[in-house]
């Protein structure tokens, strides 16, 4: 469904993508993993517009979107988390997810910005949504809370649900369980799988070697901006190439 | 609940400024009264436009774009006043989209300079160019009052006058209220605390931002016609980088977090800088000790409650240094 | 019309060289502190004031110091008493917006006001003049140029060269170096960032100071000449790239050019109108300018 043909990326003389070619199928749940600075990041940010390629491209449903900005990339269906946990940090759990339908709310739009009564009945529709999605994260307990001041895993979840909120057909995750113990990465990963098994396709950035194996069908290894190797998380794992990476990491030593 | 208690605090506001011209009968206060009304126009069409995370320091150039076009085709074509602020107003706003179109997609920071430089060549522009129809470093002398409709009177230093410009800025400003309370608000929000995120929930910043430009310079050139039929004299050295300087001391002073602390601030520096109107350098010295001072030791503005001012460009500013889409990962 | 194509060329180097020095010390300030210092240009004028009540009050007129030696003395103070002046200020004002660029920038923008004002309160706003430093003309090919006019354009060489050799071959040029490239990965290995921005600092305030003390006795100055300085500065800064000291060169000498050859040709204001024509394309089609930073 998505598609990248010889991605390459080149930063003044530093060449971040190298000649990436993946092609992501519908409804999969893939798992990229690489060493820092093999251009996980980078790919996402590809994908999403917010860098254009120096090279190659990039199709989804066979509709090449290569050169388009980041806000039309969102509304053909492609959602993305960021690294640095990016919420709307003065608004309230609920605000940031209704914001999140923003695309799909019928808000968008010249009318609303009077305070006639369908406007307000298309807000309150837009409310009960956001609300229902984050029931489906379990934490309708959290709706009224100032974002900035929920934990890290909540505001990570979040930003998931944000990126959701706007029903795409793609989910590109950026570490969503960085900085988190055991628990909250197995809670946090079930609900991903959660997503998945809604028929979203996911795209799983992470260094959490443990998170992406188990739950990762495939799984894409990046070293320098090249495609290590590809396969299952077992084939990966043995994969000499990728240990050769790796070594010295105990991650992969599972 | 709290829209409500806005908007009866507005009414009242209002009121009381009605009532006191009657009250306070000499023309220095009905001058005093105008010149807040136009300042108060100015200062939250600034901060409006700040709203989206832009510094526009070019704000007094679109004010005197408005006022120059209003007074040129008042005293050159003879048109009325009616037509002509509108007018004004909307070269001034398409003007606004030209400029805004090309530099907000920029950065912040760079946007602050290029506007820097914009105020500083709209004054060359009117000061050296077709001097025969701007009035060159003189400026244009004489330029006249709206005319009257069925019995009402709008001359210069009339109460009528003072009461229309009234009338003007209470709905320009309740305009502005309503657009900020209403979902474009939410956005401009959004746009403002984390333009990355914002766009990858599809939201177009840069048709916001502009759109947001054009309306902020639309309103500044009003308060540019007002000014000049009320002044009765225009000269481009009215429209520096010095007034913007001014209104955005303002509206830091105010803080973002709402039109009325703007409002109190800039009544507050009205009065200032009436008590300071003889010593001419002293007034720039306030101003740029006032702007330190708040920075330092009120960034959330004297009047404002819980919005610090550097949230206001937090994501344009920082992802400069931040790099939030991280080459790294 | 008779062009003189050789004086049109020196004048461009002339002025080129006091808006390099102008914009190298902004850029630095920036590439170190991720602040854009609004009060720039007077720092400029203050070099320049300097000159005029150090060099032409103090040294010739009181203690009747022959006219170059005063001019070279008076140049090392003035870069060390703006250069402890740049220090103190980004110590008191400017701390708390470190890498804070809206904050920074206003802040700067009080400053500003607060020094040109005080200046014109305290020097009095008339323009006032000083004489050349170093007498007489010289003559190059067919154009002539004044000594003091040559003076500037060496002078102002080398500095561009001292600045050079700082940063590339001192300790504390090369911690800047660091910082400006990646202050995280820079303050991991030991570099003391409060230092090293206060030093930047210093260093772009006395860069500044110096460009004004070159120029003042070859024109004048005045206390308002600071903003049209500081709006060269950034034309300069987003044609050549932020953080860029090639770019800055080559974008202060282009500046210097067209300058020149437009206010012979047409006039100078539509010089400056060009200049900012200029510095729209740049932003539209190339925002980091000619060498700046691939991500901006």
């Amino acid at each position: 469904m998505l598609e990248l043909v010889d991605v390459s990326k080149r930063f003044g003389g530093l060449v971040a993508v190298d000649g990436l070619s993946v092609t992501i199928k519908n409804g999969e749940f893939l798992g990229l993993i690489g060493p820092n600075g093999s251009g996980k990041t980078t790919v996402l940010n590809l994908i999403t517009g917010f860098y254009h390629c120096s090279s190659g491209k990039i199709t989804l449903k066979g509709e090449s979107i290569e050169k388009r900005k980041p806000h039309e990339i969102a509304k053909k269906g492609i959602s993305r988390t960021f690294q640095n946990t990016t919420v709307f940090s003065e608004m309230s759990a609920l605000d940031n997810v209704v914001m999140g339908i923003h695309l799909r709310s019928g808000l968008n739009c010249l009318k609303s910005l009077l305070p006639t009564s369908s406007i307000q009945k298309i807000w309150g529709k837009a409310q009960d949504s956001a609300f229902e999605l984050l029931k489906f994260f379990e934490m309708d307990e959290k709706t009224h809370i100032k974002s900035a001041d929920l934990s890290n895993k909540d505001q990570k979840l979040l930003q998931i649900l944000i990126a959701l909120a706007s029903k795409p057909q793609i989910l590109l995750l950026d570490e969503p369980v960085a900085g988190m113990n055991y628990e909250e990465i197995e809670s946090v990963m079930k609900l991903i799988k959660k997503v998945n098994e809604l028929g979203i396709t996911i795209l799983l950035i992470e260094h959490n070697m443990k998170a992406v194996m188990s739950y990762c069908k495939r799984v894409v290894v990046l070293d320098y901006g090249r495609k290590l190797a590809e396969g299952s998380p077992e084939e990966v794992k043995q994969n000499e190439n990728v240990i050769r990476a790796y070594l010295g990491s105990p991650e992969l030593i599972t | 609940m709290q829209k409500f208690k806005n908007i009866q605090f507005g009414l009242y506001f209002s009121i009381i400024f009605f009532i006191l011209p009657l009250i306070f009968r000499s023309n220095y206060s009905k001058y005093t009264l105008v010149w807040f009304c136009i300042y108060c126009m100015l200062a939250v069409s600034l901060r409006f436009i700040m709203l989206v995370g832009a510094v526009n320091f070019a704000h007094a150039g679109f004010m005197g774009i408005g006022a120059y076009v209003s007074a040129v085709l008042m005293m050159r074509l003879g048109l009325s006043f009616w037509i002509t602020f509108i007018l004004g107003a909307l070269v001034s706003a398409i003007f606004a989209a030209f400029f805004g179109i090309i530099t907000l997609r920029l950065k912040g920071a760079y946007f602050f300079l290029v506007s820097f430089a914009l105020v500083e060549i709209i004054r060359v522009f009117f000061s050296s160019y077709f001097v025969d129809i701007f009035g060159g470093v003189n400026g244009l002398i004489g330029v006249p009052p709206p005319n009257g409709i069925l019995w009402l009177h709008f001359d210069a230093g009339s109460l009528g006058l003072l009461y229309l410009i009234g009338v003007i800025t209470v709905l320009v400003l309740f305009s502005v209220y309503l657009f900020e309370k209403s979902y474009w608000g939410k956005v401009f929000n959004c746009i403002n605390e984390s333009d990355n995120l914002a766009q990858s929930i599809g939201i177009n910043i840069l048709k916001y931002k502009v759109i947001v430009f054009i309306i902020g310079c639309f309103i500044a050139g009003v308060a540019g016609s007002l000014y000049g039929c009320t002044n009765g004299v225009i000269t481009p050295d009215d429209f520096t980088y010095e007034l913007s300087l001014f209104l955005l001391v303002c509206v830091v002073l105010g803080g973002m977090e709402n039109i009325l602390g703007t409002v109190l601030s800039v009544s507050l520096l009205v009065v200032i800088r009436e008590l300071f109107r003889s010593a001419a350098y002293f007034e720039p010295i306030i101003w740029g000790l006032s702007l330190i001072l708040i920075l330092l030791f009120a960034p959330r503005g004297l009047f404002g409650l819980g919005t610090n001012i550097f949230w206001i460009a937090k994501s344009t500013f920082r992802s400069l240094r931040k790099k939030e889409i991280n080459a790294e990962g | 019309m008779d062009v003189n194509w050789v004086q049109l060329i020196l004048n461009g180097f002339q002025s080129g060289a006091i808006y390099t020095l102008v914009a190298l010390g902004l850029t630095l300030i920036f590439s170190i502190m991720y602040v854009v210092n609004f009060a720039h240009g007077e720092m400029y004028m203050l070099g320049g004031f300097a000159g005029y009540f150090i060099f032409y009050q103090f040294f010739i007129n009181k203690l009747g110091l022959p006219l170059t030696l005063g001019y070279i003395i008076c140049f090392i103070i003035v870069a060390i008493i703006l250069g402890l002046f740049g220090f103190l200020l980004e110590k008191a004002i400017f701390r708390p917006f470190r890498g804070d660029l809206l904050g920074g920038l206003l802040i700067s923008v009080g400053l500003g006001e607060i020094l040109m004002m005080g200046a014109a309160l305290c020097f009095g706003p008339e323009t006032k003049g000083v004489p050349p430093a170093f007498a007489g003309k010289v003559s190059v090919l067919s154009a002539s140029l004044s000594n003091q006019r040559l003076a500037v354009i060496f002078g102002g060489g080398l500095v561009m060269l001292g600045l050079y050799l700082f940063l590339v071959r001192t300790k504390a040029g090369l911690a800047m170096r660091a910082i400006a490239q990646d202050k995280e990965a820079a303050e991991s290995l030991g570099i003391n960032y409060g230092f090293t921005s206060s030093l930047g600092f210093a260093i772009g305030c006395a860069l500044a100071g110096v460009a004004g003390l070159l120029v003042v006795p070859a024109t004048y100055i005045d206390p308002f000449v600071g903003s049209g300085y500081l709006m060269k500065a950034f034309i300069i800064i987003i044609i050549g790239g932020m953080g860029s000291l090639t770019g800055c060169i080559l974008g202060g000498f282009m500046v210097g050019f067209i300058e020149s050859f437009s206010s012979f040709f047409i006039n100078i204001q539509t010089g400056t109108i060009i200049l900012f024509v200029l510095v729209i394309i740049f932003l539209v089609l190339r925002p980091r300018g000619l060498f700046g930073r691939a991500e901006v």
